[in-house]
């Protein structure tokens, strides 16, 4: 299968402090790529830097088979190179629906549109529809961002990122702070939406990943310590001494 | 057919009214002074698209307003006061005016977008007030032709106050549905959350941009008629400091509702016309108005005024709903 993310020979410091060196990855279509390590390990750097927010002093990142590197965020999340962040970035003022559909619409290409309005919001508003339907979230669509439970927030940041119907999905800690059965329930929720979508997660919890994920890449102080299935992984020696320890067993 | 909300429908049929109601009412003075509280208020309302929806704090719309006074007064002066061409040069100038200045905001925001548009809008007072050839420097443009659509002469106060007041209700029209399209609630966005309006795809300097340019555009127009009302336009109407007084009645007609702005407009042209009759110090009442709004209102009197009438409604109704 050819890959639909490939980063080759990261590299990035901040100041005197070297926090990426020589990550090279590859992510295929439909695949769900777990990325741990312990904090500090430049995991949030990485999605920056494949997402556009940072520019890498070394390396390149291709996706789609053309490289990005120079493209900005907004460029890169048209082409279908979408992300959240590891907290959620909901719309205090905005409703559910309205963010929802913010974002529905410029996937349609009808983000900055003024005349011919009415149009844009019908067209997005099955999909919005249906995004809500599927989250079970549809009896607070009319609620503000801000009167959303944390739980809830979590999920209406999943939502929009997915209204853009990504081709690769770069979640960030999506579970932090949320109970086994709300994490449990949000990844549900990815995976349902569209099997060819493929996924990088970070996460802090071990089973989340090694439940969720086809592969899972550990870094270790800026660098990509081993990438594998999530037995090899288990497994490996080097891994368990610099992340997971008793954690694997 | 859409839901129109009580906040909304209640002051446009107020206006409605009283705009239909005030030719009848006022005399010439009053007619005057009224067309110039609607078109500066026009000017506010397009500032509230950019502070807000768009949280863009500006120093630069009086550049936006007063080049397309100058543009308007110039075409005036050599072809003659016909309305369209009068508003077609104005608001063409302004939008002239705002594409450069949404080029330099694209990038900037709160500090430094608050002294780059001082900055432009200090360039445009310059050219208006050294370039004496053509904008009567210090003196400014009198003598100017009166308005005109075909036969018609548009110069007494009536026609005036008419033409203010359709512009005023064309430009409410136009921002609010500026305000409720993607457009709108993508600057709102960029607003809360530039980042995650980044990563939704969104390009917050094309926001910015457009943003600039709807604002220029309908401050543009307004500013098209203003020096027909006294038939002079001067090197004041681009300087900075009317750019804050705009803020001033932005502020106290309530930010974000766009009617207010007409409000703060009526509320501080009041107090400069009538407490000016008696003391020299009337900006100090401003100021005491002004701290009161902030301290007690502090979504403006609009937002005053749509709570406590909401509020009133609800005590009806509740009243209404007991055994």
């Amino acid at each position: 299968m050819s890959a639909l993310l490939e980063i080759s020979g990261i590299g990035k410091s901040f100041g005197a402090v070297r926090v990426l060196s020589g990550i090279s990855l590859a992510v295929s279509e439909g695949e769900t790529l777990g990325l741990i390590g312990p904090n500090g390990a430049g995991k949030t750097t990485l999605f920056n830097v494949v997402t556009g927010f940072l520019r890498a002093d070394a390396g390149q990142v291709r996706f789609a088979g053309a490289p990005v590197d120079r493209l900005p965020p907004a460029e890169r999340a048209a082409r279908g190179l979408v992300r959240t962040f590891q907290k959620a970035m909901v719309f205090p003022a905005l409703s559910l629906r309205e963010s929802l559909a913010m974002a529905a619409r410029q996937r349609a290409g009808q983000g900055l549109r003024w005349l011919g309005a009415r149009a844009c919001h019908q067209e997005s508003a099955a999909r919005v529809e249906r995004l809500l339907a599927e989250s079970g979230l549809a009896r607070h669509g009319g609620e503000r961002m801000a009167d959303l439970s944390y739980g809830e927030q979590r999920i209406a940041d999943l939502l929009m990122a997915l209204a853009l119907e990504p081709r690769l999905l770069l979640l960030d800690e999506p579970t932090a702070g949320l109970s086994q059965a709300e994490a449990e329930r949000l990844l549900g929720i990815v995976r349902r939406h569209d099997a060819r979508t493929a996924i990088v997660l970070i996460a802090h919890d071990i089973d989340i990943v090694f439940n969720h994920c086809d592969r899972i890449a550990v870094m270790h102080l800026g660098q990509l310590l081993r990438t594998g299935t999530p037995q090899a992984v288990r497994q490996d020696a080097a891994v368990r001494a610099a992340y997971l320890g008793s954690l694997a067993d | 057919m859409r839901d129109i909300p009580l906040s909304r429908a209640a002051p446009l049929a107020a206006a409605l009214l009283a705009l239909a109601l005030a030719p009848l009412l006022a005399g010439a003075f009053h007619l005057r002074f009224l067309a110039e509280i609607l078109l500066l208020g026009t000017a506010v309302m397009s500032l509230d698209l950019l502070v807000g929806l768009g949280g863009l704090v500006t120093l630069g719309h009086a550049a936006l307003f007063g080049t397309a006074a100058y543009a308007a007064a110039i075409a005036a002066l050599h072809l003659g006061g016909n309305l369209f061409l009068v508003l077609g040069a104005g608001t063409g100038a302004a939008l002239l005016m705002a594409a450069l200045m949404g080029v330099a905001i694209m990038r900037s925001s709160h500090l430094f977008l608050l002294i780059l548009t001082l900055l432009l809008g200090q360039v445009a007072w310059e050219v208006a007030f050294h370039w004496r050839e053509v904008t009567g420097g210090a003196d400014g443009l009198r003598g100017l032709p009166p308005l005109s659509l075909g036969p018609w002469r548009l110069d007494g106060p009536r026609a005036l106050f008419l033409l203010s007041g359709g512009l005023a209700l064309a430009a409410y029209l136009l921002a609010r549905s500026f305000a409720d399209a993607p457009i709108g609630r993508a600057l709102v966005g960029a607003r809360e959350q530039p980042l995650r309006m980044s990563a939704l795809g969104y390009s917050i300097p094309r926001i910015r941009f457009r943003a600039m340019l709807a604002a220029g555009g309908i401050a543009g127009a307004a500013g098209s008629l203003y020096p027909f009302l006294n038939l002079y336009v001067g090197p004041q109407s681009v300087h900075w400091s009317l750019s804050a007084t705009m803020i001033i009645m932005l502020v106290i007609g309530g930010v974000g509702s766009l009617w207010g702005a007409f409000l703060g407009s009526a509320i501080y042209l009041a107090l400069q016309t009538y407490v000016s009759a008696y003391t020299d110090r009337w900006q100090l009442f401003v100021g005491l108005v002004f701290v009161l709004i902030v301290l007690l209102l502090p979504r403006g009197l609009a937002g005053g005024l749509t709570g406590g009438l909401a509020g009133s409604l609800a005590g009806v109704l509740s009243r209404r709903g007991r055994p």
